[in-house]
C-alpha cells in the first residue's frame, strides 16, 4: 500500500488535467465541426443563390437573343432604323410602330426596356421612355461603348440613366454597315421573379454600390435610390415602388435582418472586397441564411449585390446540436475516461499478468516457445535463449522450425509440413518425445520436447502451440557413460575372471613346484644333488610367486597414483648389460641369442634405475617367452635434451611370432594378453606391458610396439631423465643377482632377537634365517606376548632387537610397539630397536610403522640380504 | 421682456397656423395625390424634390398617394383621405361641385411661363388627316374628368362640324397613353394636353386642333383638413420658390407657380355646361 500511494496521489491530478485538456480539445473540435457544417451549409446556400441568379440572367439572355433575331433583325426594322440614322425624322415613329407590340410582349415577359442607340452612342428610341432621346450614353453606359466599338454582343448588369438593369446589347448592321445597337434590359424584379421560380423558398433584394449610382442616373431619378440598411455604401433601388417594374420593397423581416447584419463587420469587409458570402442570422428565435452574391457589371466591376434571405432552421439545429454536444461532451469524456482508466487498469493487470507469466516462464529451466498457426515464433522464454543461444528478437516472427528444429544430426532439412512437432500440435494433438534441436552455433542438442496445441474458447485447435523442451544432453551423456561404464564393468569382470583364472594358474604353477618339491624333500634317502635341485626349484617357484605379487602391487600402485620413483643414479648402459645378463640363462635355454647395446657415449642420469630395470625385464621376459628362435636385442639411446631434461628411448626387439595389428591396441591394457590362448601357451599375468607403459608415462614418456606377424616385434619405451655430471657418484648400488648367497656368506652377527609373529611358518623361517646369521631368537606369538616379554622379562635377558609383525591377534604390532615405547618411557629404559617385518608392503604401511614407534621396516617375504643389512645396522648401534 | 413677449406671440401665431406641432404631438405627413394621367416614375421624378421642399417649408413630410383615376382622387378628397392634389381644371370643377371645401392653392406655370395650358387633337402625321376629316374615326381620350379629354376634344370637333359622337372614342386615361396610342397607329386621333402631344412629336404626332387657354394644372387643398393658414403657407412656399430651388422639380411644375382662385375656372364651367360627359367610350 505504501508503494501505491504516490501513484494514486498523482493519478487524480494527471487524469483531471488530461480531462480538462481533452475537454478543451473536444469543445474546440465540436466548435470547429459546427462551424464547418454551418459553412458548408452556407456555402451550399450561396451556391444555390448564385446558380439561380446566373440561370435567371442567362434565361433572359437567351430570350433576348431570340427576340433580336426574330423581331429586330427583320429587314423592314433594319431599313427603318437605317433611315432614322440617316436623318429621316419620320423613321423614329415608324420604328416605334414596327416594334410597339413586340415591346408589349417583352414587358409582359418581364423585359423592361427596348432601346435603340446610334453608332455614336446616342439614344435613338427608348420604348420605356419614349420622350427621352438623343442623349449621349457612352460615358455612362460601357456596355454600349463596347457593343458599338467592338461590335459584339454585351450581356451584363449595368446601372442606367433611369434605373439599373441587366443589359443585353446587340450591335445592329444593315449589311456591312454598322447602324448602332439595340438593347433590352430587365430589372432586378424580373431577375428576382425568375430566381424565385428556381429557388422559391427565398426572399431577394438588390443593392447597388453608391458610386455606380451617383453621376449615372438622370437627375430626376436620383431620388429613387436610398441607402441600404445593410450597408450604407449600397443603395436600394426604388424601395417605395415609384417605378412600375421595381421589385417589391424589403419586407419587415428583411429589413430587420439587414439591421441585424449591419453591425457585422464581415458584411462591410466582404462587400468592400466584392466577395460573395453567406452569413447566419438569428432573429426572434428563428435562424436565417443571408447570402450576398456579388454582381459584376459589363466592365467586370463589382457594382451590386443580389441578397437572398432564407429561413434556415438547419442552422438552429446545428447550434442546438453543438449545444447538446457541449452538454454531453463532458459526460461522454467522463465515461471515456472511466472506460479508458478501466482499460488502462485492465491493460496494467494484463501487463502484470504477462510480466508474471514472463517471470514464470523465465524461471522455468526448460526452454519454452509459442508458435502461431503458421509456425511463426511469438514468444520465447529466457531458458530458450540460454539453451539455444538465439536472442528473442532473432526468432520472434520467424518460422521456428527453420531455426532450431534439426530432427537429425546429419543436416538433412525437413520441410515444415513434415516436422513431427509442428504437424502434431497443429492438428490439435499433444506432442511428447525426444528431438534434436540446433543451437545458434550450429551444434546439435538432444532435447526432450512437450508440445501442446492452443485451443480457442470452444476447445478447437487454433493452429498455434506452446512447446517446452529440456536439454537432455547431460542425461544422454550420462546414459552413454553409464552404458560405457557398464560395458567396461562387464569387461572388467571378464578380465577379472580371466585374471583370477590366470592368477590361479600362475600361483598354482609355482605352488605346485613348491609343494611338489617339498614333498620330495620329505622323502627319505635323498641324494645331495636331488635335494639341492628340489630346494632350488622351491626357491625359483617362490621367487616367481613374489614377482607375480610385485607386478600386481606395482600395477595397483600405478593406477592408484601412489607409486614413488626413486631418485638415484641411472646408468643405462649398465642396466642394459645387467638385464641381458639376468636373462642370458633363460635365453640360452631356448637357444636364443641376447644382446645389449647403448647407442652413445657412456652417460649417467638421475632417475629410478630399479624401475627401468623392471621395465626392461618385462619386455625382455616377454621377448624370450614369445621367441622360439633367433635373438633378442636390447638397446637404448638418448634422443634429445632440452632444459636439462633428456629423453631416452629403450628398445627390445625379437624375432618371435609377432602380433597382428588388430590386437596391438589391447596389448598395453592390463590383464589382457593378446588372447587367452597366449596365456595358456606362454603364461604370464598380462600385466607387464601395462606396467611398462604406466611407468614410462610416470617418467615423462610412453611405450609402444611395432610388429609383423611371423617376423617378430619391436617394443620400445621412452623416459625423460636428468643427466648427471660425469664425476657424480652413485649413492645406491644396484643389487646383484646373487645377493642371498653373498648375504649368507657374510660375517655372522651377535645378539638376541625377539620375533613377534603369529604365523608359525613365518616364525620357523625367520627363526632359521636368524639362526643362520648367528643370532639368538626369542619367540612371541602375538603382540601381547611380545609386550609382556619385554615388560615382564624378569630374570630373562632383554632382547637386543625386536622383529615385529603388524597384523596379529590379541594385540597388533603397532599397539604392541606403542605399549613398549610407553613402558620404556615410564621406566626410563633405553630405546629398544623395533623393526617391522610385515606383509603390509606399501609405503604408507612403512610410514604407519615408523609413526607407531618402530625404527625400521622390512617387507615379507623377507630377503635374507636385506634382513642381514638391517640387523647389522641396528645391532651395531 | 419685450423680446420674450414677441417670441411668445410668434409661437402662438405659428401654432395657430398649424406650422408648428405642439410638444409631444406626432407630426402626421400631408397626403398628396399627383395626376393619375402620367406614369408613376414620371410622377415620382417630378414631384419628389418639390414635395421635399414643401415638407421642409411646412415642417411636415408629404406622402404621395397614387390613384388610378380622377374619380378615385375626387372620392379620396371627399372622404378626407387627401390633403393636397394636383388636378387639372375639369377635375377641380367637378370636385368643387361635390366638395366645396376644395380650395385652389396655386397654378403651376406651363413651360412657356404662363399659368394656363391648352388641349389639342393629335393625329399621326403620316396619315395626312385634318380635324375636319375626323368623322367615323377612332379617337383616344384621356379620362372622362380630364379637361383635355372628352370635354375639350368634343368642343374642338364641334368647331369643324363634327363631334365625338360621330366618331368612335375610348378613354385611355393617361395623356401619355393617348399620345402613344396615336403614335402606334392604334387610333386615328387623340385628345390630350397640347404639351403632351408635343412631347411625342418625334414619333410622328401632329396637332390638328388646339383649344383656348385653360387654367393651368393646380394644387388643390382640402379645406376640411387644412386650415386656411396652412393653405396660405403652402401657397406662399410654392409661389416663393425661386428657380434654383425648382431646379430638380418635374417638368410640369418647374416653371413657377401663381396663386389660384376658384373664379379662374369659370371658363371650364362654361364649356362643361354643354352637356354631360359620358363615363364610357362608345366602342
Amino acid at each position: 500500500m505504501r508503494a501505491a500511494l504516490p501513484t494514486a496521489r498523482w493519478t487524480v491530478p494527471i487524469l483531471f488535467a488530461g480531462f480538462c485538456l481533452s475537454l478543451g480539445v473536444v469543445v474546440y473540435l465540436l466548435h470547429q465541426s459546427w462551424q464547418y457544417k454551418q459553412e458548408r451549409f452556407l456555402d451550399q446556400h450561396a451556391s444555390v443563390v448564385d446558380t439561380a441568379y446566373r440561370a435567371s440572367v442567362d434565361s433572359y439572355a437567351l430570350a433576348t437573343e431570340i427576340l433580336v433575331a426574330e423581331s429586330v433583325r427583320r429587314p423592314e426594322v433594319i431599313a427603318t432604323f437605317a433611315r432614322g440614322v440617316d436623318g429621316d425624322a419620320a423613321a423614329r415613329g415608324q420604328l416605334y410602330r414596327l416594334l410597339a407590340r413586340t415591346y408589349d410582349d417583352l414587358v409582359r415577359h418581364g423585359i423592361r426596356q427596348l432601346h435603340f442607340h446610334t453608332a455614336t452612342g446616342h439614344s435613338y428610341l427608348r420604348f420605356h421612355a419614349l420622350d427621352k432621346f438623343d442623349d449621349p450614353l457612352f460615358d455612362v453606359r460601357p456596355s454600349l461603348l463596347i457593343a458599338n466599338t467592338e461590335k459584339r454582343n454585351v450581356f451584363g448588369f449595368e446601372p442606367g440613366r433611369i434605373a439599373s438593369g441587366f443589359r443585353y446589347v446587340f450591335p445592329l448592321f444593315d449589311g456591312e454597315r454598322h447602324l448602332g445597337s439595340v438593347e433590352t434590359s430587365v430589372t432586378f424584379r424580373s431577375i428576382r421573379e425568375t430566381m424565385a421560380r428556381i429557388a422559391p423558398e427565398r426572399e431577394y433584394a438588390f443593392v447597388l454600390k453608391r458610386d455606380s449610382v451617383e453621376g449615372v442616373v438622370f437627375k430626376d431619378t436620383r431620388n429613387l435610390y436610398v441607402p441600404s440598411t445593410l450597408n450604407p455604401d449600397y443603395f436600394l433601388e426604388d424601395p417605395e415602388l415609384k417605378l412600375p417594374d421595381s421589385p417589391p420593397p424589403p419586407t419587415p423581416v428583411m429589413r430587420a435582418l439587414d439591421a441585424a447584419l449591419a453591425t457585422d463587420t464581415r458584411v462591410a469587409t466582404g462587400m468592400a472586397a466584392g466577395e460573395s458570402f453567406t452569413l447566419p442570422v438569428a432573429l426572434q428565435g428563428e435562424y436565417w441564411a443571408v447570402s450576398l452574391v456579388s454582381v459584376k457589371d459589363v466592365a467586370e466591376r463589382r457594382v451590386a449585390y443580389v441578397i437572398s434571405y432564407m429561413k434556415a432552421p438547419y442552422l438552429g439545429d446545428l447550434r442546438e446540436e453543438f449545444q447538446r454536444s457541449l452538454l454531453f461532451a463532458p459526460l461522454v469524456l467522463i465515461a471515456l475516461f472511466l472506460l479508458g482508466h478501466r482499460l488502462w487498469r485492465t491493460q496494467q493487470q494484463q501487463r502484470r499478468e504477462a510480466d508474471r507469466l514472463r517471470a514464470i516462464t523465465d524461471t522455468i529451466a526448460d526452454g519454452l516457445y509459442v508458435l502461431d498457426a503458421n509456425g511463426r515464433v511469438m514468444l520465447v522464454n529466457t531458458a530458450f535463449t540460454d539453451i539455444l543461444g538465439y536472442r528473442a528478437d532473432e526468432v520472434i516472427g520467424k518460422i521456428g522450425h527453420d531455426f532450431f528444429h534439426a530432427h537429425n544430426r546429419e543436416g538433412k532439412v525437413l520441410p515444415l509440413e513434415r516436422c513431427p512437432i509442428y504437424s502434431c500440435v497443429r492438428a490439435g494433438r499433444p506432442f511428447e518425445g525426444e528431438e534434436i534441436f540446433r543451437t545458434l552455433t550450429g551444434a546439435y542438442l538432444d532435447v526432450e520436447v512437450a508440445g501442446r496445441p492452443i485451443l480457442d474458447n470452444h476447445g478447437r485447435p487454433t493452429g498455434g502451440s506452446v512447446t517446452a523442451f529440456r536439454d537432455i544432453s547431460a542425461r544422454k551423456e550420462a546414459e552413454s557413460a553409464l552404458r560405457a561404464a557398464k560395458e567396461a564393468a562387464e569387461a572388467a569382470n571378464v578380465a577379472k575372471s580371466r585374471f583370477l583364472s590366470m592368477m590361479s594358474h600362475e600361483i598354482r604353477t609355482p605352488m605346485n613346484g613348491v609343494i611338489g618339491m617339498a614333498q620330495l624333500l620329505l622323502m627319505p634317502e635323498l641324494e645331495e644333488a636331488e635335494r639341492l635341485e628340489y630346494v632350488r626349484t622351491i626357491l625359483n617357484s617362490g621367487q616367481t610367486l613374489l614377482t607375480l605379487l610385485n607386478d600386481i602391487l606395482d600395477l595397483a600402485k600405478i593406477e592408484a597414483g601412489r607409486i614413488e620413483l626413486e631418485d638415484g643414479v641411472v646408468d643405462p648402459e649398465q642396466i642394459l648389460r645387467e638385464t641381458a645378463a639376468l636373462f642370458a640363462g633363460a635365453a640360452t635355454e631356448k637357444g636364443l641369442a641376447i644382446v645389449a647395446e647403448w647407442q652413445g657415449e657412456p652417460r649417467r642420469y638421475r632417475g629410478d634405475a630399479h624401475r627401468l630395470r623392471q621395465m626392461l625385464s618385462n619386455l625382455v621376459g616377454n621377448a624370450i617367452k614369445f621367441t622360439s628362435r633367433g635373438k633378442v636385442r636390447l638397446s637404448a639411446r638418448e634422443t634429445g635434451c632440452a632444459d636439462d631434461r633428456c629423453t631416452l628411448d629403450f628398445f627390445v626387439s625379437d624375432t618371435g611370432v609377432g602380433i597382428s595389428a588388430d590386437k596391438i591396441d589391447r596389448l598395453f591394457q592390463p590383464f589382457s594378453q593378446v588372447d587367452a590362448t597366449t596365456t595358456r601357451e606362454f603364461g604370464g599375468t598380462g600385466l607387464g606391458l601395462s606396467i611398462v607403459r604406466n611407468l614410462a608415462q610416470l617418467m615423462g614418456g610412453t611405450a609402444g610396439v611395432e610388429s609383423v606377424i611371423g617376423h617378430g616385434s619391436h617394443f620400445w619405451f621412452s623416459v625423460v631423465l636428468t643427466p648427471l655430471a660425469a664425476d657424480a657418484d652413485s649413492r645406491k648400488r644396484p643389487r646383484g643377482a646373487n645377493s642371498l648367497a653373498r648375504t649368507l656368506a657374510a660375517d655372522a652377527l651377535h645378539g638376541r632377537i625377539l620375533v613377534v609373529e603369529d604365523n608359525r611358518t613365518n616364525r620357523l623361517v625367520i627363526g632359521a634365517l636368524l639362526g643362520k646369521l648367528g643370532l639368538l631368537v626369542d619367540i612371541a606369538e602375538d603382540g601381547q606376548q611380545g609386550v609382556e616379554r619385554i615388560t615382564e622379562a624378569g630374570e630373562r635377558p632383554m632382547p637386543d632387537l625386536i622383529l615385529m609383525d603388524v597384523q596379529m591377534p590379541v594385540l597388533d604390532g603397532l599397539e604392541a610397539t606403542a605399549c613398549i615405547r610407553q613402558w620404556e618411557h615410564e621406566h626410563g629404559r633405553p630405546r629398544l630397536p623395533i623393526v617391522a617385518l610385515t606383509a603390509d608392503a606399501y609405503a604408507e604401511d612403512r610410514e604407519r610403522c615408523l609413526a607407531a614407534g618402530m625404527d625400521d621396516y622390512l617387507a615379507k617375504p623377507v630377503d635374507a640380504g636385506d634382513l642381514q643389512k638391517v640387523l647389522a645396522k641396528w645391532l651395531a648401534d | 421682456m419685450k423680446i420674450a413677449r414677441l417670441l411668445l406671440i410668434a409661437a402662438c401665431t405659428l401654432q395657430a397656423n398649424g406650422l408648428i406641432a405642439e410638444p409631444g404631438q406626432a407630426v402626421e405627413p400631408l397626403v398628396f395625390a399627383p395626376l393619375p394621367m402620367e406614369t408613376p416614375e414620371t410622377v415620382a421624378s417630378q414631384w419628389k424634390p418639390a414635395l421635399n421642399y414643401l415638407g421642409k417649408a411646412l415642417g411636415a413630410p408629404l406622402r404621395i398617394e397614387y390613384s388610378d383615376s380622377y374619380a378615385t382622387i375626387l372620392e379620396k378628397f371627399k372622404t378626407g383621405k387627401l390633403d393636397l392634389a394636383f388636378l387639372g381644371p375639369l377635375p377641380y370643377v367637378t370636385l368643387k361641385e361635390h366638395f366645396p371645401a376644395a380650395v385652389p392653392v396655386v397654378h403651376f406655370n406651363e413651360k412657356d411661363g404662363r399659368a394656363s395650358y391648352t388641349c389639342a387633337i393629335v393625329v399621326l402625321d403620316e396619315r395626312k388627316l385634318a380635324a375636319k376629316d375626323l368623322l367615323g374615326k377612332k379617337i383616344a381620350l384621356t379620362q372622362p374628368l380630364s379637361t383635355c379629354g372628352y370635354l375639350s376634344t368634343d368642343g374642338l370637333l364641334r368647331r369643324t362640324g363634327s363631334n365625338l359622337e360621330k366618331n368612335r372614342y375610348r378613354y385611355l386615361d393617361k395623356h401619355d397613353a393617348v399620345a402613344l396610342a396615336v403614335a402606334r397607329g392604334d387610333y386615328d386621333a387623340g385628345g390630350l394636353k397640347t404639351a403632351i402631344g408635343q412631347k411625342y412629336a418625334h414619333l410622328g404626332l401632329k396637332i390638328v386642333a388646339e383649344s383656348s387657354p385653360m387654367p393651368a394644372f393646380s394644387l388643390i387643398a382640402n379645406g376640411a383638413r387644412l386650415t386656411p393658414q396652412r393653405i396660405a403657407a403652402i401657397r406662399a412656399a410654392l409661389v416663393g420658390a425661386d428657380a434654383a430651388q425648382r431646379t430638380a422639380w418635374g417638368e410640369n411644375i418647374a416653371h413657377g407657380a401663381e396663386p389660384a382662385a376658384d373664379k379662374d375656372y369659370d371658363v371650364v364651367r362654361k364649356l362643361r355646361a354643354r352637356g354631360e360627359i359620358p363615363e364610357k367610350g362608345n366602342f
